[in-house]
């Protein structure tokens, strides 16, 4: 019985905190959400030269081969610093390859992420918001010897090969998509699911950055029209990947809930801060009830939320019949943390927590933004009742 | 992370669940809260005596005064054994094996030792808490209840309130200020007192569920012997401060929690509400989910703070975190019953028409000794502010 980190995973976590202290403080990140820039690739090579990218590459194609619980030590520091880097949707992406490709599949894919060159993400989501196989209107067809990629009023002409598939739908809320290379794309085919590998440079992609409540959470629009990808593009059987893309979600879901607690401990680490300094009616404003008991409740929330997150990531691995579960606990534990710590930094900075200048703003956009992402409380509590009836 | 066991922790798990099947007694005690403990102490008589063979009464305490010299890790396993089972508590003597022993060990004499610890483990001597004053609750520290040397004993004199078991109580592990001038903290001194020493009136008080567990406790010019002093004069503080630190990993109040929320589904199965069974209510859903989830964060939350003991750091103020949760639990449960019941919530014990007989009108009026004993949640949220936090002590 222990339930708590490795050496090795401290090692790992204080490695992080030293880079993203230096590399990305909240100045940067503040400037940054001014106005959004690309993804700064040459910290991405630099992050992946330390391992973060591959962090769950099996070490034959590249990577570190570690698991969840040391991926979630390196997203718990990012959400700390609220890093708009992409490494929940790269593991994502790697997490679906792994559990889907094929060898060669995965030779092709996997050493370019873990290097940094490739930046991948998975593409689930539609318009009807909702996850689940029926919702899925993205379709992928066999091609007809020939397809026209629609780019714009111009098309082309492309020879195919047997085998090769379209797909047409509009995939929405892919996250970081806008710096992805590669994007898994959910199709419905053969009255299943399937997962395809689609390079964000093929014919009749088309990605369309969403203008996003919290900019460092960067997402997009994804547009396919008549894009032609060879059979070898197919991860995993026609038709069978749901339940593959299931196990990615749940994986996803504690790794964004990871990143949120990272985010709701910083908040409430600068709301007492201040509430340390700040003099009012000639005593620092943390000795008064109204703001130390608030202080006291989020503590508690947030170390219930870490309670689950971190079991969570334990469970994706060691037990996955229980993932499911705690993965809907611990986003909604989380949301719920992270949404009130945001608000009440603003509230204890009083008039200052609301200008540009404080960084309160930086937590409170990621708490609004991410309360709803990934599915609200609402949806995971219910779930976690759906689960439960459904093995009973 | 590793949510295994040792093939030994495993043994000693399928030992505890084969003692549970041998030794529970029949009718007992149903989930292993104090009060029907304490309605059916007869019949756990011998429940004690099984347990005390195994050195399962005073599991961590050290072999040499009587306890079982158990780890930390094997008193998880059996707490949380005994508990899913609904087993009666570990030990008839309830406030004895939670503040007096652990005091004791601490602080006690050999003679005090050998004279005390004895009749706790086998559950022969109940004992109570005389801690809290008319005004002194929150803020003990400010107690007034004095005592004065007087030859070989000190003189009692002032009132004690919200002492738990009094009634039922031969001993009292009793507060008093020593020392007046002395900063509030210092003046204390812990005393071991027989209830029937002359000058000792003790009254029932009705609690608001009708039920009577604590009382109000008068001395006047009560004289307890020298010898009976617990630990140093103006050392008193101390030796209950550490009791109440000692064993907090909160295990049985989570199954406990967990047999409640079991019961709360069930009975949102039965009844229903608007033309559907209240479980299919989507608001009824939600509350039900949430606090299953916070239940279960409190069960890791518990697992975590063991760790950090198993690897050898201090606990403080983090069991704080698990008391407050379970407040708003104890609270969310009685509330939610009641309206999973709808307008059939206004019935209670005896009512025609009573949903399980008023259990859960029960449960709605019985959280508070849970929730106010032992610091009320916002003396907890003190306590995590100051002590996790960091934030000012609040007290002028």
């Amino acid at each position: 019985m222990d339930f708590g980190f490795t050496p090795e995973q401290e090692q790992l976590r204080a490695q992080v905190r030293r880079l993203l202290d230096t590399e990305l403080p909240l100045e940067r990140i503040l400037a940054w959400s001014a106005k959004p820039q690309p993804l700064d690739r040459a910290l991405w090579t630099r992050v992946a030269a330390l391992g973060w990218p591959g962090i769950t590459v099996p070490e034959a194609y590249g990577g570190l081969g570690l698991g969840c619980e040391d991926l979630i030590v390196v997203l718990e520091e990012m959400g700390k610093s609220l890093a708009p880097l992409p490494l929940l949707a790269t593991d994502a992406a790697v997490t679906a390859i792994r559990l889907l490709a094929d060898d060669a599949q995965c030779t092709a894919h996997l050493p370019g992420i873990a290097a940094g060159a490739t930046i991948a993400t998975i593409a689930v989501l539609e318009e009807s918001d909702v996850v689940a196989p029926d919702a899925i209107a993205t379709r992928a067809r066999a091609a007809e010897g020939e397809a026209r990629h629609a780019t714009g009023a111009a098309a082309t002409r492309g020879a195919g090969a047997a085998g090769d598939v379209v797909l047409d739908g509009v995939k929405l809320f892919v996250p970081d998509a806008q710096h992805a290379d590669l994007i898994l794309v959910a199709a419905r085919e053969n009255d299943g699911v399937s997962l395809f590998a689609v390079p964000a440079t093929a014919p009749g992609v088309r990605v369309a950055p969403l203008v996003v409540v919290d900019p460092t959470k960067p997402a997009a629009e994804v547009r396919l029209e008549s894009v032609r990808l060879a059979a070898s593009a197919r991860l995993g059987v026609a038709g069978g990947a749901w339940p593959a893309i299931v196990r990615v979600l749940d994986r996803m879901t504690i790794g964004l809930a990871a990143e949120m607690i990272g985010a709701a401990d910083a908040a409430l680490a600068m709301a007492v801060e201040y509430a340390k300094v700040r003099r009012q009616f000639g005593s620092p404003i943390g000795r008064f009830q109204g703001v130390k008991h608030r202080c006291a409740e989020l503590l508690v929330d947030i170390e219930s939320a870490r309670s689950l997150v971190y079991y969570g990531a334990w469970a994706v691995e060691q037990s996955p019949e229980q993932a499911a579960s705690y993965a809907a606990m611990a986003k909604a534990a989380a949301s719920e943390a992270l949404d009130a710590t945001g608000e009440e930094c603003i509230q204890i900075h009083g008039a200052i927590g609301y200008t540009w200048e404080c960084h309160a703003h930086l937590f409170y956009k990621r708490g609004r933004h991410c309360h709803v992402w990934m599915g609200a409380p609402d949806e995971h509590y219910e779930r976690v009742l759906a689960l439960q009836e459904q093995t009973a | 992370m590793d949510f295994t066991f040792t093939t030994e922790e495993e043994r000693f798990r399928a030992d505890v669940r084969a003692f549970i099947r041998d030794h529970l007694p029949k009718g007992a005690s149903g989930d292993g809260d104090l009060e029907s403990g304490l309605a059916s102490l007869p019949a756990l008589y011998k429940w004690n005596q099984d347990l005390l063979a195994k050195g399962w009464v005073g599991f961590n305490w050290p072999r040499e005064v009587g306890g079982g010299g158990g780890s930390l890790v094997a008193q998880m396993i059996l707490k949380e054994e005994m508990a899913r089972h609904k087993a009666p508590p570990l030990g008839l003597s309830y406030m004895g094996l939670a503040w007096v022993g652990p005091a004791l060990i601490k602080y006690g004499t050999a003679a005090q030792k050998a004279e005390h610890i004895p009749p706790i483990l086998r559950g022969d001597i109940q004992w109570c808490t005389g801690y809290s004053e008319p005004g002194a609750g929150s803020d003990l520290a400010s107690l007034q209840c004095k005592a004065v040397r007087d030859g070989d004993d000190y003189v009692v004199n002032g009132q004690k309130i919200w002492t738990s078991l009094a009634m039922w109580s031969q001993w009292m592990i009793l507060l008093v200020r020593t020392d007046p001038e002395a900063p509030k903290h210092l003046g204390i001194t812990c005393l071991l007192v027989r209830i029937d020493t002359p000058g000792i009136t003790v009254k029932p008080i009705k609690e608001m569920n009708g039920g009577a567990m604590f009382a109000e406790v008068f001395f006047e010019d009560v004289r307890v012997p020298l010898g009976n002093r617990l630990g140093a004069e103006g050392q008193g503080w101390d030796v209950t401060k550490d009791a109440l630190a000692n064993e907090r990993s909160s295990i049985g109040d989570v199954w406990a929690l967990k047999h409640r929320l079991e019961g709360l589904k069930d009975l949102a199965a039965r009844c229903r509400r608007r033309g559907r069974r209240a479980i299919d209510d989507p608001g009824i859903r939600q509350r039900l989910a949430r606090m299953e989830t916070q239940v279960e964060a409190m069960r890791l939350n518990g697992l975590r703070f063991l760790t950090k003991q198993l690897r050898g750091e201090p606990l403080g103020a983090e069991t704080s975190i698990n008391k407050l949760i379970r407040a708003r639990v104890e609270i969310e449960s009685g509330r939610l019953a009641r309206d999973i019941e709808g307008t059939y919530g206004v019935l209670a014990k005896k009512s025609p028409h009573a949903i399980d007989d008023g259990k859960w009108q029960r449960v709605m009026l019985g959280w508070p000794p849970y929730v106010i004993g032992g610091g009320t949640p916002n003396i907890q949220k003190n306590v995590i502010a100051e002590r996790l936090l960091g934030l000012p002590h609040d007290a002028p």
